[in-house]
């Protein structure tokens, strides 16, 4: 079994990449388990995955790298148990920690073979958000093992490679892929990735 | 695990469901536009009360004909919208819609949503299910009559 983490800052396109792995990865024959996680007391991403088809179960009203840590590890427990997946995909709320929530997978002892985190940038404000959100966004992108640059039919070539010197800044051992989840430009590696494991 | 991800960023949340009925049925391409109305009616409230939008503003419509998805991430762009509504009219459905905003608390985003949603209800009539408060409740609510 293997967990991916699909996280990034609020709008960063977690929901859209997920769609489209999830559709990519279930149309490959994998079982693939959806845990989706709001912040607020409604959640809208769980409706807009079941939407497409695919199976979520959602967390919400609080974050799943604190205040709901334990519903987190519960629920990678009940669906390791009862569903046996292939696959189980993680999308932590807009304003999660990635790392915190690697550390609450792995001490779940739910025995996955290897685990991703795939930490998505909005290339088109990601100098903003840089501006603005500076040390959380660092902490985000810390440690990921592929930063994905997402929304590249946004931007030009120039923003992207300034997007890239500064991830490259932030966390110089995660790869760097550029993608857009919403045209589907860039992301075959990450289905093969999770595909092959 | 003592830090709280919302307090480091800053951030404040709030979501509302509601079902919602239309007499008579409305036409999808102004249901989308109703719902991009209100996306933007947000994130212009957001900017002026914030100086900037930096969140995720976002609708999910759930209807037997469909759905609709509209978001706002930046005021820029505008609200992007997947309508995958596959009829030319609406006549009932459910709402999800929900905001995280950086620099606001969460009553904050309650009351720009709350006070948001006004623009559905000059066509469509929303029954708003009753939510629970968790947060703490020392502020008084403002009376919009």
């Amino acid at each position: 079994m293997i967990i991916c983490q699909l996280a990034g800052f609020l709008g960063s396109g977690k929901t859209t990449l997920l769609v489209r792995l999830g559709s990519e990865l279930s149309k490959a024959g994998k079982k693939v388990a959806i845990i989706v996680n709001e912040v607020g007391e409604i959640g809208v991403d769980g409706a807009v995955i079941d939407s497409y088809g695919l199976k979520s179960v959602e967390i919400t009203e609080g974050c799943i790298c604190c205040s709901l840590s334990g519903s987190l590890q519960n629920t990678l427990r009940a669906i390791t148990r009862e569903y046996k997946p292939d696959i189980i995909m993680i999308e932590p709320t807009g304003i999660a920690l990635p790392s915190i929530v690697s550390k609450l997978v792995r001490t779940s002892m739910v025995g996955e073979e290897r685990m991703y985190t795939i930490c998505l940038i909005d290339a088109f404000r990601a100098l903003k958000l840089f501006k603005e959100a500076n040390l959380f966004v660092s902490r985000q992108i810390a440690g990921a093992d592929i930063v994905a640059v997402n929304k590249i039919d946004l931007v030009d070539d120039d923003v992207k490679e300034k997007v890239a010197q500064m991830i490259g800044e932030m966390s110089p051992q995660s790869k760097l892929v550029f993608i857009s989840a919403k045209t589907g430009d860039g992301v075959a590696p990450l289905v093969k990735l999770l595909e092959e494991g | 695990m003592n830090e709280d991800s919302k307090e480091l960023a800053d951030a404040g949340s709030f979501g509302l469901k509601a079902d919602f009925h239309a007499h008579p049925a409305i036409p999808s391409k102004e249901l989308v536009a109703l719902m991009e109305a209100l996306i933007r009616d947000v994130g212009t409230k957001v900017t002026e009360q914030r100086g900037m939008l930096l969140g995720h503003i976002k609708a999910f419509l759930t209807t037997e004909q469909g759905t609709l998805k509209v978001n706002l991430i930046d005021m820029d762009i505008g609200p992007e919208t997947v309508d995958r509504l596959a009829s030319a009219a609406v006549d009932k459905g459910e709402i999800k819609f929900m905001a995280a905003l950086v620099g606001l608390d969460d009553h904050d985003v309650e009351e720009i949503m709350e006070d948001s949603i006004q623009v559905l209800e000059e066509r469509l009539d929303l029954d708003i299910e009753e939510h629970e408060h968790d947060h703490d409740h020392d502020h008084d609510h403002e009376d919009h009559n």
